[in-house]
Order: C-alpha cells, then sequence, then structure tokens
C-alpha cells in the first residue's frame, strides 16, 4: 500500500468533504432564510375562518334570512388517481347524495387537479360525506345564504354572491354591520393538505356579524306583494311597484316590486328583475302629484274649499299650450278639482304662486333629494331649478309632469302629507342586533323638516277622503275603513315624446285618514290590458292591501264585516240556539273569559248589551232586532273600556246616518 | 491503535442510536399516512438497528484473516445471490432489489459489495506484484469488480455500481496498481455506467433534470428541491428535535436515502457538519488503522470498508444538498433500510477487529512495504 496514494485518496475524499460543507453553509446559513420562507409557504396554511353573516329579521323578529353550514367537497384528481379511489369517491356520492353515478364519475374524468365534486351540500346529507375517509377528498365548510321565504321582500332584503357578500338590498347597504369580520388560523400540514395542527399563536376568531331587525311587516309584505302580482296580471303591466309606509315613523313597512326574484337563485334572474325600481328608477308621477301641489297652495292659503274656479269645460289654452281633462266640467270647487283630479283647475290654482316659492315646497317634500332609505342604487329624480323653468313649468308640475320622482320619494312626501307635516327619512331598518339578540343601534324615526302645518294636513286628509269617496278614486274604496287617496295616470315619454299609448298608472293613499296608520303606494308601469287609468288599475290594489291589512288588524274598521272565519273559536250564545238560557247564565257564559270577545251574534241587542255591561265595554247599537254584526271580531283579545259597535238585523235607516 | 478502535466502535454506536432517532421522526408522518401508526417503519428500524449493534460486536470479535480462505466464495455465493435476484426478484423501481428468505430479507448488492472488497484484498495480496501486469493480474481482478458492478447496475441501481467501481478503483489506485492500467479501466468503467444509466430512464431522467438544473434551465429535481428547502429551514441550529416539518410527505423518502435533509433540518448546520465530520473521522482514523496493519489483506480490507463509509456519507449529502444528482444511496448506519446498516455494521465491526489484531504489534512494527 502506497502512503502517498492513500494520502492522495485521504485528500480527494476531504475535498469532498469541504465541497458538501461549502454548499451546506450556502444552503443553510447563507439563503437560510429564503428557504425558510419557501418551507413555511408550504408547510403552514392560512386558513380564513368566515364570520358568520348576521341574520335579516322582519319587524316582529320573523327571520327571513340565515346561514346554512353547507359543505363543498373537492377532490384532488393526482391523489385519488394514484391511490385508485375515482370509482370509490362516485359510488359512494352516488349513493349519498342519491343521484346518477355517472355524473360524478364524468366531473372526476373531465378535470385534472383539484376538482368540486359535491358544491354546498347541505348539512344533513353533508355529514356521511364528511365521515368518508378517502386519500384525495377533502371538504370546506361554504355557509350559504338562504332566503327562507324566497321571493319575498327580495327587493327590500337583495342578495349575496358566491362569496357572501352583499349586492343589493340591505345586504348590501347594511353589509358592513353583516359581514362580521373574518377570522383566521394558521395550520401546520402536510403536502396532501391534511392538518398536522393548528399553530394557536395565529390563530385569530372570527367576530360573527350583527343581525338587522326589519321595519317591513312580513304579513303586510304578503299582502303587499299578493295583490301587487294578481294587480300586475290584470293590468298586463310591465312591471309594478308598492311601498307600505307608517306616515308617523316613516317606516317602511313593505316594499315589493312584482315580478321578484328568488335571492337564493338570483343569478336566474336578469338585471332588469332584480333592480329596485322603487328607489333606482323615476318616472313621471302625474296626478298624485297634486297632492303635493295642492297642499302648497292650502299651505300658502293661496286657495280655500269651497272657492269656484271655472275648470273651462276641459278644454283651456295657456298660451301656446293646451290642457285637457279627461272629465269635462264648468265650474269645480277647488276640493273638487283635487277629487275630480282636474288639470285645468290646478293649472290655474298654480298661477297663484310664485316660482321661487312653489319650488321650496316641493323641495321641502324632499323631491330632488335622495331619501337616504338606505338601498343601493337610489337616484335622486329630477326636480328643475326656477331658473332652468320655462312659463310652462309650474303649471306642469301642479299636475305631475316636469318632475320625475321615485315611488320612495313620493311615498315619503305623501306621509309628510298626511301626518301633520312633517317629512321623515324613509327608514327599512329599525335597529341591529348582536349575537345574543341585544339590541346594538335602534335607528328612531328621523324627522327631516315641517313641510306644511297641521291645518294643511287635515284639510288635505278630507281632501284625498273625498278624492276616494266623491272623485277618481272610488275604487280605492274599502268598506267600514275610511280611506283617502290620490289616482295618477301619465304619459311615458318615449323617444323624447309623450307617448299616446304608454302610461304609468298609480295610486297613493292612507288609512284611516282620520287617523293616518298606514301609507300604500301603488304603481304600475305600463298598463295594457283594459283601462290604463290610476283609479282602474292602482286603486283596485290598493283596496286589496287595504282589506288584507284590516283583516288582521279590525279595529282600523269603522263598521260591518267581521271576519267569519275566526267566529267558529268561540262558543256561540246566541239566544235563538239556547232559548232555555235565562240572561243571567247567558251573562255568565259569555263572559266566563273576560279577557277575550264575546260572539254575540244571533242575540238580542237587549242581551247583547247585558253581557257588554258586564265586560265593561263600551258599545253602540246600530239598527234594531237581533244582532247581526259586531265590530270586535268574537275572540279578540278586549280591555274594558274599549268600544264595539254592534249592528241589528234592520239596519237600512241607521246606515245611512252613519 | 485501541484508541482508533474506541473510535471506531463508538462513533458506529452513536450513528446506530441517533440514526434510529432520525428514523422515527423522518418517517412518522409517512407511516402514519400510509400505516395509521406513527412507528410503523421505526420498529422495523429499530429490530435491525439492535441487530446491527449485535453485527458490529461480534464481528469485531472475530478474527479478520478468517475471512481471506473463502473470500472467494463469499464472493461467488454473493453473485450467484445477485443473478438470482436478477432472474426471480420482483423490480421495484430504481431500487435494489430484495431477496426473500422468508424469516429474513436482504438486498444482495449490499453483501456483495463487502464480499467483493474481502476478496479484492485478498486478490492484491495474493498476487502481488502481478497487479502490475494488466493481462496478467489487473485484468482478473478488474473481473469481478465489472462482474459485480454491472450486476448491481442492471438490477437496476447504477448509483451504487458506480460506488463499487469507485471505490474499487481507489482501492486498486492504493494498492499501487499502473497509472495508466487504472486510467484506461477507469475510462471503460465511466463508458460502463454512463451507458448502463442511459438505458434505465429513472437514472436518464435524473441525470437529465440534475444537468438541466445546474445549467439554470428549468426546476431542480422535487425531491432535491425539497431536501434544500428542509436543509435551508434548519439555518444554522435547526428547528429542533423532532419538529421537521419537511417530513410531512413534502420530501419523499425523507427517512431513507433523504434523511441527510431532515437530520439538516432538524439540527441545522451544527448538527450536519458534526454528523457528516464524524464520517471524515472515522474514514481517517480507518486509513491510520490501515496504515498500522502489518499484512496487506487487512490492510486493503480496511482501507477499503473506511473509504466505503466516508464516500457513501458524503456522496449521500452532496445529494441532498443539490451537489450531484439523485441517487439511491442511503446514509450508512442512519438510513432507514437493513441490510445497508446491518452490512456497514459489520464492516465496521472487521474494521475494528483489524485495528485490535494489530494492537500489539504497532509499537514495533516497522513499516510495511509498499
Amino acid at each position: 500500500m502506497s502512503n502517498t496514494r492513500a494520502l492522495i485518496a485521504l485528500l480527494a475524499t476531504f475535498t469532498v468533504f469541504v465541497a458538501v460543507m461549502i454548499k451546506l453553509t450556502v444552503v443553510q446559513l447563507i439563503e437560510g432564510d429564503e428557504y425558510r420562507f419557501q418551507a413555511e409557504r408550504q408547510q403552514m396554511k392560512t386558513e380564513i375562518v368566515p364570520a358568520e353573516r348576521g341574520k335579516i329579521y322582519d319587524r316582529n323578529k320573523t327571520l327571513l334570512a340565515y346561514n346554512s353550514a353547507d359543505v363543498s367537497f373537492f377532490v384532488d384528481r393526482r391523489l385519488s388517481r394514484e391511490y385508485g379511489n375515482d370509482s370509490l369517491i362516485a359510488a359512494e356520492f352516488a349513493r349519498i347524495l342519491d343521484r346518477p353515478v355517472e355524473e360524478f364519475e364524468e366531473k372526476l374524468e373531465n378535470n385534472r387537479g383539484v376538482t368540486c365534486v359535491a358544491r354546498r351540500v347541505d348539512p344533513l346529507r353533508a355529514l356521511p360525506l364528511k365521515r368518508l375517509d378517502i386519500v384525495g377528498l377533502f371538504h370546506r365548510e361554504e355557509s350559504t345564504r338562504v332566503y327562507h321565504y324566497g321571493a319575498l321582500a327580495a327587493h327590500a332584503l337583495g342578495y349575496v354572491d358566491m362569496e357572501n357578500r352583499g349586492v343589493a338590498g340591505v345586504e348590501k347597504s347594511y353589509d358592513n354591520i353583516l359581514a362580521g369580520e373574518d377570522g383566521k388560523r394558521v395550520i401546520l400540514r402536510d403536502a396532501v393538505g391534511s392538518m398536522i395542527t393548528v399553530l394557536d399563536e395565529a390563530t385569530k376568531p372570527a367576530t360573527p356579524g350583527g343581525d338587522l331587525v326589519l321595519a317591513v311587516d312580513k304579513y303586510i309584505q304578503e299582502s303587499l306583494e299578493a295583490e301587487l302580482d294578481s294587480g300586475l296580471v290584470r293590468s298586463g303591466g310591465e312591471y309594478a311597484v308598492g311601498v307600505v309606509m307608517n306616515p308617523n315613523t316613516g317606516e317602511a313597512l313593505a316594499l315589493a316590486v312584482s315580478e321578484d326574484f328568488d335571492p337564493n337563485q338570483y343569478y336566474k334572474f336578469g338585471n332588469a328583475v332584480r333592480r329596485n325600481k322603487a328607489v333606482t328608477d323615476m318616472y313621471e308621477p302625474g296626478s298624485t302629484f297634486k297632492t303635493f301641489a295642492m297642499a302648497t297652495l292650502l299651505d300658502l292659503g293661496l286657495c280655500h274649499d269651497d272657492e269656484l274656479v271655472f275648470t273651462e269645460e276641459g278644454d283651456y289654452h295657456y298660451y301656446d299650450v293646451r290642457v285637457q281633462d279627461s272629465y269635462r266640467y264648468e265650474w269645480l270647487t277647488v276640493k273638487e278639482i283635487f277629487a275630480h283630479s282636474s288639470n285645468i283647475g290646478m293649472s290655474k290654482l298654480s298661477h297663484r304662486a310664485d316660482e321661487e316659492t312653489f319650488f321650496k315646497y316641493i323641495r321641502s317634500f324632499g323631491f330632488g333629494n335622495m331619501t337616504n332609505v338606505k338601498l343601493p342604487g337610489e337616484t335622486e329624480g329630477l326636480l328643475p331649478k326656477p331658473a332652468e323653468w320655462s312659463r310652462y313649468t309650474k303649471m306642469s308640475m301642479s299636475y305631475g309632469y316636469h318632475v320625475a320622482v321615485t315611488p320612495m320619494q313620493l311615498a315619503a312626501a305623501f306621509c309628510a302629507v298626511v301626518n301633520g307635516g312633517v317629512l321623515y327619512q324613509p327608514q327599512l331598518v329599525r335597529e341591529t342586533l348582536d349575537k345574543n339578540g341585544g339590541v346594538v343601534e335602534r335607528f328612531e324615526p328621523k324627522p327631516i323638516r315641517r313641510v306644511i302645518s297641521e291645518a294643511t294636513s287635515q284639510k288635505m286628509r278630507s281632501y284625498l277622503e273625498q278624492a276616494v269617496e266623491d272623485g277618481t278614486g272610488a275604487k280605492a274604496r274599502v268598506d267600514d275603513v275610511r280611506v283617502g287617496g290620490k289616482t295618477g295616470t301619465a304619459r311615458q315619454v318615449v323617444n323624447g315624446e309623450y307617448s299616446q299609448t304608454k302610461y304609468n298608472a298609480s295610486f297613493i293613499g292612507a288609512f284611516p285618514i282620520d287617523d293616518p296608520q298606514y301609507v300604500i303606494l301603488i304603481m304600475i308601469h305600463t298598463p295594457t290590458v283594459g283601462k290604463y287609468y290610476g283609479g282602474d288599475v292602482g286603486a283596485p290594489i290598493f283596496r286589496g292591501v287595504v282589506e288584507r291589512i284590516a283583516l288582521r288588524n279590525p279595529s282600523l274598521r269603522e263598521g260591518e264585516e267581521i271576519e267569519k272565519t275566526f267566529a267558529s273559536a268561540v262558543p256561540y250564545v246566541g239566544s235563538s240556539r239556547s232559548p232555555s238560557c235565562k240572561l243571567d247564565s247567558l251573562i255568565a257564559a259569555k263572559t266566563a273569559d273576560k279577557s277575550r270577545m264575546p260572539d254575540l251574534r244571533g242575540a238580542s241587542l237587549r242581551e247583547a248589551v247585558a253581557v257588554m255591561s258586564a265586560l265593561n265595554l263600551r258599545y253602540e247599537l246600530v239598527g234594531s232586532g237581533k244582532v247581526k254584526s259586531q265590530t270586535i271580531r268574537p275572540g279578540s283579545r278586549i280591555a274594558p273600556g274599549m268600544t264595539c259597535v254592534l249592528k241589528g238585523e234592520n239596519v237600512a235607516m241607521a246606515e245611512a246616518t252613519l | 491503535m485501541r484508541k482508533y478502535a474506541i473510535i471506531i466502535f463508538f462513533g458506529s454506536l452513536f450513528l446506530l442510536a441517533f440514526g434510529s432517532y432520525l428514523v422515527m421522526s423522518a418517517s412518522s408522518s409517512y407511516s402514519q399516512f400510509r400505516y395509521e401508526d406513527q412507528f410503523f417503519l421505526f420498529n422495523g428500524h429499530i429490530l435491525k438497528a439492535l441487530l446491527s449493534v449485535v453485527g458490529l460486536v461480534v464481528f469485531s470479535m472475530i478474527p479478520y484473516k478468517l475471512y481471506k480462505p473463502y473470500s472467494k466464495t463469499f464472493l461467488v455465493v454473493a453473485v450467484v445471490a445477485l443473478f438470482y435476484a436478477l432472474l426471480f426478484a420482483p423490480e421495484y423501481n430504481g431500487a435494489t432489489r430484495w431477496i426473500d428468505l422468508g424469516f429474513i430479507s436482504f438486498q444482495p448488492a449490499e453483501i456483495a459489495r463487502l464480499a467483493l472488497f474481502i476478496h479484492l484484498a485478498a486478490l492484491i495480496e495474493d498476487k502481488g506484484k502481478e497487479l502490475h501486469d494488466f493481462q496478467g493480474g489487473f485484468l482478473y481482478i478488474l473481473f469481478w469488480v465489472f462482474l459485480v458492478a454491472g450486476l448491481v447496475a442492471l438490477e437496476p441501481n447504477v448509483s451504487n455500481a458506480a460506488m463499487i467501481l469507485a471505490i474499487s478503483m481507489l482501492l486498486l489506485f492504493v494498492a499501487g496498481a499502473r497509472l495508466p492500467h487504472l486510467g484506461v479501466s477507469f475510462g471503460g468503467s465511466l463508458g460502463f455506467v454512463t451507458m448502463v444509466a442511459m438505458m434505465f430512464s429513472h437514472a436518464r431522467s435524473r441525470v437529465s433534470s440534475f444537468v438541466g438544473s445546474v445549467n439554470g434551465e428549468g426546476e431542480m429535481n422535487m425531491q432535491v428541491k425539497q431536501a434544500v428547502i428542509g436543509l435551508g429551514a434548519g439555518g444554522l441550529t435547526g428547528v429542533g428535535f423532532g419538529h421537521s416539518a419537511q417530513r410531512n410527505l413534502f420530501l419523499p423518502e425523507a427517512y431513507s436515502d433523504f434523511i441527510f435533509a431532515i437530520l439538516g433540518e432538524e439540527t441545522g448546520f451544527l448538527g450536519a457538519g458534526f454528523t457528516l465530520s464524524l464520517y471524515v473521522l472515522m474514514c481517517v482514523v480507518g486509513a491510520l488503522i490501515a496504515k498500522n496493519t502489518k499484512d496487506r489483506f487487512g490492510q486493503l480490507l480496511a482501507f477499503a470498508v473506511s473509504l466505503s463509509l466516508g464516500w457513501y456519507a458524503l456522496v449521500n449529502a452532496s445529494v441532498a444538498s443539490g451537489i450531484l444528482p439523485t441517487t439511491g444511496l442511503p446514509l450508512p448506519l442512519i438510513s432507514h433500510g437493513g441490510t445497508s446498516m446491518f452490512v456497514v455494521a459489520v464492516s465496521m465491526g472487521i474494521l475494528i477487529n483489524i485495528a485490535l489484531t494489530n494492537e500489539t504489534k504497532t509499537k514495533t512494527s516497522e513499516k510495511v512495504e509498499s
């Protein structure tokens, strides 16, 4: 053995050793940070922990929108192929989801890499799928927004996109409250994607979103939608918009656009259907706008109820503009001008106001400004300034042209007319809640300004009532409910000219008109079947909504018309069916439950009065004979001091005096 | 010489123990993933590690000169086993074949290597001067080298074959073979290895991807890339015992051929450098043992097993750090895989025996002539 050669061999060994140490120095010491970064990037995974989106309730805490903890399933095709699991996965999914096995086989065959095999499976069916332990199959929680009542209040609620971000409605405008704040979780994972452990120090929990309580009342919303839908079909209109508001607070109790859409599947509907036309679209209102012109004139003291105005027999020339009325009258009082919706009368009266003042009033009603109802895409409408006016503008405005409004603006302004003169900001949301149901923020009614005086408002209420009782709004009349309202029929502008065939038919009204609790606006865009007048198209829809609301709230009624379906639930005490009953026992029977109204129909008025006294109720008697109807329906909750009108069989004479 | 023996003995014990720990850490994720028992691979390994300790101790007590008369028989048996494996054992893509005897299974390539070194040492001692004669002696010796290397290459384990060739050449060089002879055979074997490498797709792609990555084209081989990431993430002091994250299926074969990367990740530059230094120290100590051995057989055998230990370790580390293309070579005494570990432990036992046998004569010894 050669020592020299052995030394050479050892030196060679040592050289390689040095080379490796140099390389290790480079990799571990010099470039170590870079590799550490690469290592962490592949080993750690930051998972977003999505915050639970807040729920949405109606004003009575009926749940309208919530989240379903759905699960999506994915397959890493490289792994599943390597382990030969494709057919097993397809078979299991087909079995559990009850779908043809080919569907899943195709999905797996046609895709490489990571493939979604089942998207958003509901939690119940996802459970057995999650339990499957197959290499290459993994899942992710993907909560799905659920609108429990489908299309109900769709335009108010709006919808969320695939990432649960609000896109429309309150879902968008209150997204910052609903969304909450996503948390994050850093996990150590392996190359296949399985979690090894959670790194606690880098974990941040999610903050759930707050809940919303809407001003919307589900029952009223349903009523409005039902009437609006059938009204749209009857009239053959393009679309219909309805708004119900509480005039004393500005709360939107219902907001509907027909046709509506299902926010659960918003992508199946076009943009035109999803658009919330109550705030995004403006239109020339026509005669409903006379309400504000008349209120202005009355508030300025420029006309009086019984003052007679010459209405030119329906054909009026002002300079080179011709104003016509649908119904021709020679003379009308101011109140009649309003009731019969005379354009000529309004035109003539409008000359009495100066432009600046007139403009100021209209503007004070909120026209030309956004209502700030907090719905996305709201437009401010069109209200030209007096400087831009022609000599005809004020006159046209007095009967609803040369001004463009949104249904929301119109409803809000109308509230000011009937509620005593104060404009409120329309509100769609009452309060926000935390996760425990505690109130975080309550949105109190927001009075903006007084527009007209209390007295003017009261006068306008009688004008509006007359327009229904003896005017164009006759079809809005509801038995036993005092309503007031105004019709409107406006030509649409098509290609820069007023169309002869396309109209907007609308009706806006309030009830009970002596103390308004509800304001309802109905607008039908382009009715095509039958008559196109607001009084023919809008008023019946209004009437339908009023009837439905009164059905639930009978105290709104002045007289008869009792909901008979409730009556059967209460023991019948009429004397005709229990002739042997003595009065005392009758009273005892009827007053067994002092908190409920007994059914007095069929009893004699004398017996009825005795019962009413025993219950400490006040009563009014109409007619004679046996009781035929009662205004507090049987079974209703009662309290001492309430008044019930009892009508006898023979009421023909009495009715006239009411 | 006694202290040399002690260094080799405790060095081997340390590597076996440390290796067992590393296999436990590095294989845990894979075992869990594949067998749902994070100790599955470790359980198999620890038995073989204990067996290796037994082998180390037992062979350090068997006088090494006993092997010389049977060296040819050993080698013939090993070659037959290689043939058998080639013909009957299933091919496992790019790796050494196993022979399963029912109660035990082993890789004949590992045994053949040791048998070859023993026989080479015997041949060189016997032939002596004939080594200088190309046709008379050199070629005969070369025949065995090429036979074993060729069979191992066909298995196919090209890298192991190349290592056998290289160490054999080094041995012949140290033994005093003529440089022109060595040059010719080295050139021949280089061509041979290249040819065989190109025959097998796995070897071809490994080499071409390495060349590509060196030239800056395309990605480094994924396995090497992950190994380098592991080493780099270790930094100076490592991520700590048991905290390897690259073992979580990012680095394939983290517990066998690429265990050096996990070593570097968990213990950092310090741990990796220390371990490599230990190999080189043992290699140098082995060379010193060889230097102080009287007989040529023992001298060459000691040198062969020492170089073998050092070079396998260095080549393995080179692969893991991206200097050399991917090979299928284990890290001696550390990697999971029983035959290699056992055979290396046995060869260390032989080395110790050589050292102890020549102990008494050291002080008086005159230099063995070369």
